[in-house]
């Protein structure tokens, strides 16, 4: 589902954030990227989503070279195949909670009645009815993290990618977030969890563990 | 955009009213000069001035400068023969209300207004050059939409002019000459000259140069705080051409991280901006309007106007260009559409990745 292939990342001044990473995500399998920060858990996210480009090396998800994509084409693969949860959310602070959730929806063209059903189901999901109109920024974290998965939802991806999503909640959200992710990996998602939050490492249903140290697979 | 639509449109309007005198000017005036001073002519010259080629009509005109001490300002007051067609006509047309008698005059608006101010409402006590009182009823006042050429007028029949200046029967203040052949004038000019030495001819043209010149001296203010407001513009608009602010820049990341192509941010951008742009121009638009129309422009007509010695209002005269409209229009959306545009395109062609961070 997800392979890397000999992956470089190289930023400003040669310096190596990725050396030659190796991997491979099967489908319907929960994986988790652990490092420490800096380590380039990020880094590979972004290569998988196709928000950035190798220095070298091949990314393929689904048996698309993403990592050869135009930009346009990287875009819409990305609408329809990964949902992305944000480690600093990035919702659009001043629009309400179901117009953030749509936002992935806007540029395809699907008809209202459509929207509006899938908008209702992931609201009462997540428990978000009674907030649809309200503005996001007057949330609080955990219902802003619930917009966020709601958003990565929106499009019904087969893949979902999670930087660090328990980095800005508290103990009771976080357990909340993991029960989200066991859901989501009944439904038969492929998933990527970038975190070190401990809380992660002993959980039964995640299928394998990656770690990372400064840029190499240990 | 406020500004520079106002200043359009009142530049607009003086233009207007500049045209309109003009027009009404008489081709050529032939006055007497004595001593370099403008003096009476002699109406005996009548005669020789029609039998010149080309000269279809001489018409004495009588007028002058009543100084009004109450008010501190000069009144032109113009008399005018009311069986004569020509005059009548005009008159007519720039009658709003009431006759023209034997002892009555038509005043412009800023006349009329300052009359009142002195309770005169149905007459007005002239004082002769001998001391005594020449009392002249008001019949009326002309219309405000020719107010910048009639505003400090005052008419009345000749006959009432000469006597409050103690004018003599056979002089008249000039003579007015009409054309058949606007290409003769020249030729008529210099016959006059070789018949009279002592005139000056005054050509509509010559008129045309000094007035322009009062407008090209005002315009040049005009074209000060014009360049000022483009300048104000132009600032704004570099403001945002020359980077988004962090939080639109992130936006643009957010929107592409989710699966917005390059194409589907802009379109977004483009309506945004044209509905921004857009509403700030009908905004200001209306908002130039009715400052200038309705308000009649405070502060910025006295550049304009300049420093008359009349001192009183007159209107600002409605009219919209609507090449006008499409400057104002051309310079402000589309520049501010591009200003906005390019900018996130920019950003938008860069990694969402990089862009978020
Ligand atoms: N666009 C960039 N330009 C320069 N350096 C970058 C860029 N992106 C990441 N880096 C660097 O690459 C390294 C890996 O970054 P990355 O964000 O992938 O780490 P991470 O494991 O996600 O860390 P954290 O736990 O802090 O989120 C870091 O040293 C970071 O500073
Ligand atoms: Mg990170």
């Amino acid at each position: 589902m997800i392979k890397l292939e000999n992956i470089n990342k190289i930023f400003a001044n040669n310096f190596y954030a990725l050396k030659d990473i190796s991997l491979h995500v099967s489908k319907g399998e929960l994986v988790l990227l652990k490092s420490a920060s800096g380590g380039g858990k990020s880094t590979i996210l972004s290569l998988i989503a196709g928000l950035s480009k190798p220095s070298s090396g091949e990314v393929l998800v689904k048996d698309e070279r993403i990592s050869k994509l135009p930009d346009d084409f990287a875009s819409l693969f990305r609408r329809q195949n990964i949902g992305f949860i944000f480690q600093k959310f990035n919702l659009i602070e001043d629009l309400s909670v179901r117009d953030n959730i749509i936002v992935p929806l806007i540029p395809s063209d699907f008809d209202e009645d459509l929207i509006e059903k899938r908008v209702a189901r992931l609201l009462q999901r997540f428990d978000l009815s009674e907030k649809k109109e309200e503005i996001v920024r007057n949330l609080s974290g955990g219902q802003q993290q619930r917009v966020v998965i709601a958003r990565a939802l929106i499009n019904e991806p087969s893949i979902i990618i999670a930087d660090e999503p328990t980095a800005n909640l508290d103990e009771k959200l976080s357990l909340d977030f993991v029960a989200f992710l066991q859901e989501l990996q009944n439904e038969g998602k492929t998933i990527v969890v970038a975190t070190h939050d401990p809380l992660f490492f002993n959980l039964p249903f995640v299928d394998r563990i990656i770690e990372i140290h400064k840029g190499v697979l240990l | 955009m406020f500004l520079l639509s106002s200043i359009l449109f009142i530049a607009n309007s003086i233009r207007y009213e500049l045209e309109r005198t003009l027009n009404s000017l008489p081709p050529i005036t032939v006055q007497k000069l004595q001593a370099g001073r403008h003096e009476l002519i002699s109406l005996q010259k009548l005669d020789k001035l029609l039998d010149i080629d080309g000269v279809q009509s001489a018409i004495p005109r009588y007028w002058g400068y009543y100084y009004f001490a109450n008010a501190g300002v000069n009144f032109s007051i113009v008399g005018v023969d009311i069986f004569d067609k020509a005059y009548s006509d005009i008159l007519h047309n720039l009658l709003e209300n009431g006759t023209f008698g034997n002892d009555g005059m038509l005043v412009g608006q800023g006349v009329a207004k300052i009359l009142r101010e002195n309770y005169y409402k149905e007459y007005f006590n002239f004082v002769k050059s001998d001391g005594s009182l020449k009392q002249v009823n008001l019949a009326g006042v002309f219309d405000a939409k020719t107010s910048l050429e009639s505003n400090d007028m005052i008419f009345m029949p000749k006959a009432l002019v000469q006597e409050i200046f103690d004018l003599p029967q056979d002089k008249a203040t000039d003579i007015v000459l009409q054309v058949a052949n606007k290409d003769e004038i020249p030729n008529i000019i210099a016959k006059v000259k070789e018949i009279y030495p002592d005139s000056r001819v005054i050509t509509k043209d010559d008129m045309r140069i000094s007035y322009q010149n009062i407008f090209d001296y005002k315009s040049g203010l005009f074209l000060a705080l014009f360049i000022v407001a483009i300048f104000t513009f132009f600032m704004i608009i570099y403001d945002r051409a020359s980077g988004l602010s962090g939080n639109e820049k992130k936006e643009i990341g957010i929107l592409k991280a989710l699966g917005w192509r390059i194409e589907d941010i802009l379109q977004e951008k483009f309506y945004e901006a044209f509905i921004i742009s857009f509403f700030a121009f009908i905004t200001a638009l209306i908002a130039a309007l009715s400052f200038v129309y309705l308000l009649q422009a405070p502060l910025l007509r006295d550049i304009f106007m300049g420093y008359s010695v009349l001192k009183s209002d007159f209107d600002l005269p409605f009219t919209i260009d609507f090449r006008m409209l499409s400057v104002v229009f051309f310079l402000s959306v589309p520049i501010y559409i591009a200003a906005i545009i390019i900018p996130s395109w920019r950003v938008a062609s860069m990694d969402a990745d990089e862009v978020m961070r």
